[in-house]
């Protein structure tokens, strides 16, 4: 795992196309913020500043998900990574907890830029609950993360899938508009998606007086990571299984 | 001239086969299409968050036509791909001018680009309780086809600098076409930004032909538009000569120094 971490800092540093997420981060802060702070409502404003971190936490999990095993198969070495002892999904996880850091990094960003292109400050009410929330939502990024590698391990396809995850999970996730003001039969999907519940908690920990049940809202965030991690992991496991008995790993 | 065709018309059917090789129609109605609709839909319930059904509509139609734009400047990613297959050094050794080969590279996305954006307008506002009619929707079309171009123009000339640094090709797309939806007016009138930023958007493709969609779509007559199609028309013209000179300028340098694949 930690082979797998150092490996994608590496990688990340020499490569700027795996730092998009800090250069579209100010260009979707400025979006949203513009359109609240053109309404006047203050509470979405705090909805506005918060959306880009979360939205770049999904866009990471589901670049690096995907890439991570396919640049694999492109560079030739995804069958050395198969005859190895060691866990693809570990070294994949390994991979995603470097660039949980990035994600971290876009959300002090988004801050920087209300900050200093808008003149909007964000008064954080439970900082140690804020921390909480984010480490733990970090964590259940790393887990979708390598569910979304056990999915497209084998895809040639991955683009595709890519492209179309993204937008209906950020309604699915409340990252901007929080479920409860989408309609009704969105919402019990929208609760099967770790970032609903990360989202509703990250904000609430910044503008709520008071967090109400916030024990357990933080339970359900570490459980849905972990449940994601453990399924992915099984994906993967199966998947190497099958391409080593097959011998179809570069092929399939 | 007609050798200009060809070669426009061999590129962009390139750019189909490749298109092809990445979408089926399934795949493409299933991922890319629903994935758009999420994209504006996403944006319009911004609307519900501030409590204003007026906000919807402007969001929805901003962010309906301004799927053209990001489909059009996808020529980006098409010309960087000829960078990694390392076939620069075969189109400048060619009789055929590679300038035109870029161009056309990636025509197809405005006919996509196209699709998208009109089923998006009349599929959309019904889901968000607004009704406009669907002539004045049919109406749009002519407008919409002006944006696709200047778009695209636009998009080559961002594809002309990727050309020199193809480790920057996402980057450079998603940058550029994100640029366009935060200051072009499409969640916000142009004039709620400072002055120089208001400067940038008017040299920006997609703000004067939304504004000419927004008041079809208000009642106005094509007459009445004309003048902000006008001056799309006029930024797309230019954008187009912007990137040819870039393109120029790339290939005179990639020749005297021999650099296609290194610099």
């Amino acid at each position: 795992m930690l082979a797998g971490c150092r490996l994608q800092y590496a990688e990340s540093r020499r490569q700027p196309a795996h730092l998009m997420a800090l250069a579209t981060t100010p260009l979707f802060t400025a979006m949203f913020l513009s359109i609240t702070l053109r309404a006047g409502d203050r509470q979405a404003v705090v909805y506005a500043v918060i959306a880009p971190g979360l939205i770049n936490l999904w866009f990471l999990s589901l670049d690096l998900g995907g890439e991570s095993v396919s640049r694999e198969r492109w560079q030739g070495t995804l069958e050395l990574l198969f005859a190895t002892p060691a866990s693809l999904a570990a070294v994949v996880f390994g991979r995603v907890l470097a660039v949980a850091g990035l994600a971290g990094l876009t959300f002090l960003e988004a801050l920087l830029v209300a900050r200093v292109g808008f003149g909007v400050s964000l008064e954080i009410r439970h900082g140690g609950l804020l921390a909480a929330a984010v480490a733990v939502t970090l964590f259940a990024m790393a887990g979708t993360s390598t569910a979304f590698a056990g999915l497209l391990v084998l895809s040639r396809e991955v683009l595709v899938f890519q492209n179309s995850l993204t937008y209906p999970f950020y309604i699915l996730g409340g990252v901007l508009v929080p479920l409860s003001l989408l309609p009704g039969w969105i919402q019990p999907f929208g609760r099967l998606v770790f970032l609903s519940w990360s989202s509703d908690l990250i904000r609430d920990a910044i503008d709520r007086p008071a967090v109400p049940g916030w024990p357990w809202r933080l339970t359900v965030i570490a459980l849905l990571g972990l449940a994601t991690l453990a399924a992915g992991q099984a994906v993967i496991r199966r998947v190497a299984d099958r391409a080593r008995r097959t011998g179809s790993v570069g092929l399939a | 001239m007609t050798a200009t065709v060809r070669v426009l018309s061999q590129s962009a059917r390139l750019g189909i086969d490749d298109f092809g090789s990445v979408y089926t129609w399934k795949s493409w109605l299933a991922g890319w299409l629903l994935r758009m609709l999420a994209q504006v839909a996403f944006f319009a319930s911004i609307g519900l968050l501030i409590g204003s059904r007026a906000e919807i509509g402007y969001l929805l139609v901003g962010n309906a036509v301004v799927l053209v734009c990001l489909e059009a400047t996808i020529v980006v990613i098409s010309v960087s791909v000829e960078r990694f297959q390392g076939t620069l050094p075969l189109f400048a050794a060619s009789p055929a001018s590679p300038m035109l080969v870029y161009l056309g590279r990636g025509l197809h996305w405005m006919a996509t680009g196209l699709a998208t954006s009109m089923v998006t307008l009349t599929l959309l506002p019904p889901l968000f309780g607004l009704r406009p009619s669907l002539l004045r929707v049919l109406a749009c079309l002519p407008v919409l086809v002006v944006i696709a171009v200047s778009s695209y123009c636009y998009g080559s000339f961002l594809a002309s600098l990727v050309a020199r640094f193809p480790q920057f090709n996402w980057l450079a797309l998603n940058v550029g076409y994100l640029a366009v939806m935060t200051v072009a007016g499409v969640n916000v009138p142009v004039e709620f930004w400072p002055g120089p930023v208001q400067a940038l958007a008017n040299l920006l493709p997609v703000t004067h032909g939304l504004l000419a969609v927004r008041q079809l779509l208000d009642g106005s007559g094509l007459a009445a538009v004309a003048p902000q199609v006008g001056v799309e028309v006029l930024l797309g013209a230019g954008w187009l000569a912007a990137s040819w000179l870039s393109y120029r300028r790339f290939f005179r340098r990639a020749r005297a120094t021999g650099s296609f694949d290194v610099g």
